[in-house]
């Protein structure tokens, strides 16, 4: 598939970042679904987060940040579409603490982890934007033994051309 | 015998995947246009009313609105036992 990340688990490859979600959370008994209706909660969330928050939000940012001439007009795209999914996701935790319910599970993991990024890197200030996803990046963030992307995941890092421009 | 009804429009692929999954698995359901060329889904009204994610499609099961393509063809796979993994030792379909 050409896509990072890829987990080894004792050899063998898994890729597909949802999947290995479940399949951890499954296995350690811990941010999965405790019934039949909130299980289904959580594949639905975790799509919609697939197909249109992570699914925009990474590719706006990797545009927007790593790439050195990127295309106005597609970021524009990507943003205008990104707002709407952002505004969808603020309403919803302007409403409730986490994003299937009352109860942090894997969705909350997947759905903020690109937003946990330095703000220069997407131009989102959601402590200014949206205040609902501040407040519970915040409480995502809480969770013991949670650590920064940057201090998790360590090594050379991508060029950030807007830092540079 | 669960009562469907697919919100979808004849353009969304996503709603003609639902659509062929239940009539493979053999059940009927009551179809629902919605016009979304005409922009309802982009409505405060429709998004509270049918589906927060302003999506289609929308399937509803016995009344309860369910929606996300992918897990909702899991839970027919899983629910006709047709076209799905084969852990259960079901019938992983033609």
């Amino acid at each position: 598939m050409g896509e990072i990340p890829v987990l080894e688990e004792d050899g063998q490859r898994l890729t597909q970042t949802a999947p290995l979600l479940l399949r951890l959370a499954e296995r350690y008994g811990r941010f999965g679904g405790q019934d039949e209706r909130e299980q289904f909660e959580i594949l639905r969330w975790l799509f919609w987060d697939n197909h249109k928050l992570t699914g925009y939000m990474a590719p706006y940012r990797f545009q927007r940040a790593f790439t050195p001439s990127p295309d106005p007009h597609a970021l524009k795209f990507l943003k205008d579409r990104l707002d709407q999914f952002l505004d969808i996701l603020e309403k919803r935790l302007a409403r409730q603490s986490f994003v299937v319910g009352e109860r942090l599970t894997v969705v909350d993991l997947s759905a903020s982890a690109y937003l946990q990024f330095p703000k220069d890197e997407s131009g989102y200030d959601f402590a200014a934007s949206h205040r609902a996803i501040s407040a519970w990046l915040r409480r995502v963030a809480a969770l013991p033994g949670w650590r920064h992307p940057y201090e998790l995941l360590p090594g050379k890092r991508l060029i950030n051309h807007v830092l540079n421009r | 015998m669960p009562a469907y009804r697919l919100h979808y429009f004849p353009e969304s692929g996503n709603s003609f995947k639902i659509a062929l999954m239940l009539t493979l698995c053999g059940q009927t359901f009551e179809p629902i246009w919605t016009d979304f060329g005409g922009g309802v889904t982009r409505t405060s009204e429709w998004r509270s009313a049918v589906n927060e994610m302003g999506e289609i499609p929308v399937l509803e099961e016995d009344g309860q609105r369910l929606t996300q393509t992918a897990p909702l063809l899991l839970r027919l796979a899983e629910r006709y036992g047709r076209f799905g993994g084969q852990r259960n030792g079901r019938d992983p379909g033609p």
